[in-house]
């Protein structure tokens, strides 16, 4: 029964039946041999050709009924013993497409019952089975384009999508990618310049290349130039293109490179008497410890590596010293220079010693790294205190010099005092009165010298100041200056609760710039008045002290080095010991407070002073 | 009343000139001098020993010069306190130098047997108050003292 209904379907109504399957099947009839007599038009599209080359040619799905794949060889043996077939064929052809084809293969006999044709109707499932697939497939999305294709001929169409995938060594198939986007295995960073290079390829039939870049889990860089070809069909329409991938050969050359400078480096690293540190950022541990860390810690790297930075760190500097790693580590992040802090380092054996770090860092995209560069400053911090004594000493033997130079002009005065007692005549009574000055500026020099040398000393006693007694002394002190009785002083005041201060460098800083004021005030005339200023204004926590004159001004040249230690300004009438200005600005610095100068010849000269308030805690 | 002074200085010049002083102010005025702290106290426990003795006077007034060799007047000082003087009646002790320098001022501040400090050279002016500042203190030491 069945079989007449086919025959007549074949032979009487052919047209009929040809059209209806032309539209809304693939399919196919071959004869006995494999060999295909008929196929519609979608069957010539799937595969790719003209009809007029498949007809008569084996056909590519069934026609390997000698492929040894299980497979096929049950397909054979199924249709052949005249049962129908059912199951999904990958459909290969001979331009490299694919695709999945639920296939029903029906043999159809003559009158003598042998099989004289096999009608297959296929349906096309390469979507439905390619989310099967992907599904199926997960795990190698999770590689990468290197892992997955080194070696391997890849087919995309061009949306990107795998065709095919065959190892080029093993010379295998790999299906489980089948069906995948070419963008599942690289790195999301490069898929829009792959995607312009694939469009490249199809749109303008041009070869194209692209490269992308891997990170191994060790934080490793590997490039990889991956090569797209377009392939043709017999009418010269890009029907997919091929991708092939490898490893970078300028890659090659940099890692050659790289391994060249590694080795350089970790030699470096590991020999160099500077201790190296290198701290990862998430917990503060320690990742990386040289010989020199060694040497100076005791620790060997094994006990070391993976425990917290803290462990080197003297317990009882402890929150200050993570205190001041922390603001290395954020001003690190936040401008990239590099940090230097000293701290106090705690060895194995317990023994503290002084460390100066000097602080990195950088990143490899996941992790950040701080790289401590350890100078053991014990040394330093040695001849520190070695130049501290040195200083010192130098201080006693100028307080000593001056003091002992003191003397003898003392002894001086005395005996001048006796001359001046005796009967003398008005020449020798001249010559005391000279040798009188010269001893007087020779006692101010050496007292200027061994304040010089005490101010150290005495600025840590505190008195508290009363600035108008300081002026009245002062002037006082100074009344017997020649021009002084010419000079009009104007001293305004403003001094607001108790200030505090050493006295005796208060008075020094005044006896000396008023002195000057005075030493360099031009002479009275009818048209020029010498005025002094004097004006103090004092706040909570610091005074204000100018001093301005009408004088004979400072050299521009010379101003930079009014303050240094025995500067002396040319001046035919007055010679200074060249320590007034510097003995002011050392007390102003000792008082960490600041001093300013403005000059201008023939016009005068403007000190400005601003001086802390040592209030008693 | 002061009749005999001491100085007490290294520096010849300085003996001399002080000593001309003294004479100047004053020429009953006595004065003995040592050119070393060493001798001057050698001399102070001899004569602690001899209180009675005509040949040596005690002295009412010492001027102490500070930076001497081998026993500076600070020392001076120690050296003095490690014997008692039998005779209660003090002895003023000016320490009478050069220095101006604060650490020796407060030092000899706080010495208890020294009188004032005063700075070289001596005049007759400062000759003049010290002898008026000494005489009113013996007054009332005098005073108080119960006889």
């Amino acid at each position: 029964m069945m079989e007449s209904v086919k025959q007549d379907i074949l032979y009487n109504h052919e047209n009929e039946l040809t059209d209806l399957l032309q539209n809304n099947s693939i399919l196919s009839i071959t004869d006995k041999y494999g060999r295909i007599i008929y196929a519609n038009d979608r069957f010539c599209e799937i595969i790719g050709s003209n009809r007029n080359n498949i007809i008569g040619e084996t056909h590519e799905l069934i026609k390997s009924h000698l492929h040894t794949d299980i497979l096929y060889k049950k397909l054979w043996k199924t249709i052949k013993s005249g049962e129908v077939w059912k199951g999904v064929l990958p459909n290969k052809l001979v331009d490299g497409r694919f695709y999945w084809l639920e296939t029903t293969i029906t043999p159809v006999k003559d009158e003598n019952g042998d099989i004289s044709r096999y009608i297959a109707v296929y349906n096309d499932i390469t979507d439905y089975y390619n989310k099967k697939g992907t599904i199926k497939m997960v795990d190698p999305k999770g590689k990468t384009l290197s892992q997955n294709f080194l070696n391997v001929d890849l087919s995309i169409n061009s949306f990107g999508k795998i065709l095919k995938a065959k190892n080029k060594i093993l010379n295998t198939s790999i299906d489980d990618v089948v069906g995948l986007y070419v963008y599942d295995f690289i790195n999301p960073v490069s898929h829009n310049v792959v995607k312009k290079q694939i469009k490249k390829v199809f749109n303008e039939s041009e070869s194209s290349e692209f490269e992308t870049i891997e990170f191994s889990p060790k934080g490793q860089q590997t490039f990889y130039v991956s090569k797209i070809e377009p392939v043709y069909n017999n009418h010269n329409e890009i029907i997919y293109a091929t991708i092939v991938t490898k490893k970078l050969r300028k890659d090659l050359k940099i890692k050659k490179e790289l391994r060249h400078i590694e080795a350089k480096y970790s030699t470096i690293f590991q020999s160099i008497n500077v201790g190296i540190i290198v701290v990862t950022d998430s917990k503060g541990n320690i990742t990386e410890w040289n010989k020199g860390a060694e040497s100076a810690f005791g620790y060997t790297e094994d006990e070391v590596i993976g425990n917290s930075l803290t462990m080197l760190i003297s317990d009882q500097h402890l929150i200050t010293s993570v205190k001041e790693l922390l603001k290395a580590k954020n001003h690190l992040n936040e401008n990239k220079n590099g940090e230097n802090l000293e701290m106090i380092g705690l060895k194995k054996c317990g023994q503290e010693f002084p460390v100066e770090f000097s602080i990195s860092n950088w990143d490899n995209g996941k992790e950040k790294f701080y790289c401590a560069m350890m100078l053991d400053i014990s040394n330093r911090k040695k001849l520190e205190n070695k130049l501290k004594q040195k200083t010192e000493d130098l201080e006693l033997f100028l307080y000593r010099s001056a003091h002992d130079l003191k003397a003898p002009l003392t002894s001086a005065e005395g005996l001048l005092n006796l001359i001046k007692g005796e009967d003398i005549n008005s020449n020798v009574k001249l010559l005391t009165t000279l040798l009188d000055t010269t001893l007087e500026r020779g006692k101010l020099l050496v007292d200027n010298l061994s304040y010089a040398s005490a101010i150290q000393d005495k600025s840590k006693e505190t008195n508290t100041i009363n600035f108008k007694k300081v002026i009245d002394d002062t002037l006082k002190t100074l009344s017997g200056l020649k021009n002084f009785e010419s000079i009009k002083f104007e001293i305004t005041i403003n001094q607001l609760g108790i200030f505090y201060s050493n006295k005796e460098l208060i008075n020094s800083i005044f006896q000396n710039l008023i002195h000057n004021a005075i030493k360099y005030s031009k002479p009275i005339s009818n048209d020029h008045t010498p005025i002094i200023k004097i004006e103090i204004n004092q706040s909570e926590n610091k005074v204000n002290i100018t001093v301005k004159d009408n004088g004979i001004g400072i050299d521009e040249k010379c101003i930079g080095k009014i303050f240094d230690l025995y500067y002396r300004v040319d001046n035919e009438q007055e010679q200074g010991s060249g320590l007034g200005l510097y003995i002011v600005k050392r007390i102003v610095d000792d008082f960490n407070g600041e001093i300013k100068v403005k000059s201008e010849q023939n016009e005068g000269t403007f000190f400005e002073l601003t001086l802390p308030n040592f209030i008693k805690n | 009343m002061i009749n005999n002074i001491t100085l007490i200085d290294d520096n010849k010049i300085d003996l001399f000139v002080n000593q001309k002083i003294i004479e100047k102010y004053d020429s009953g005025l006595k004065t003995r001098m040592f050119t070393s702290a060493v001798s001057a106290i050698n001399y102070l426990k001899i004569l602690d020993l001899n209180i009675n003795s005509d040949s040596l006077t005690k002295p009412d007034l010492i001027f102490l010069d500070i930076n001497m060799p081998q026993m500076d007047g600070f020392q001076f000082f120690n050296e003095l306190r490690k014997f008692d003087l039998k005779d209660p009646k003090p002895i003023h002790i000016y320490m009478l130098s050069s220095s101006l320098s604060l650490e020796d001022i407060n030092k000899a501040k706080s010495e208890s047997l020294c009188s004032g400090y005063i700075t070289k050279p001596l005049t007759v002016e400062k000759l003049k108050t010290i002898l008026e500042t000494v005489s009113i203190e013996d007054k009332n030491y005098n005073y108080k003292k119960p006889i």
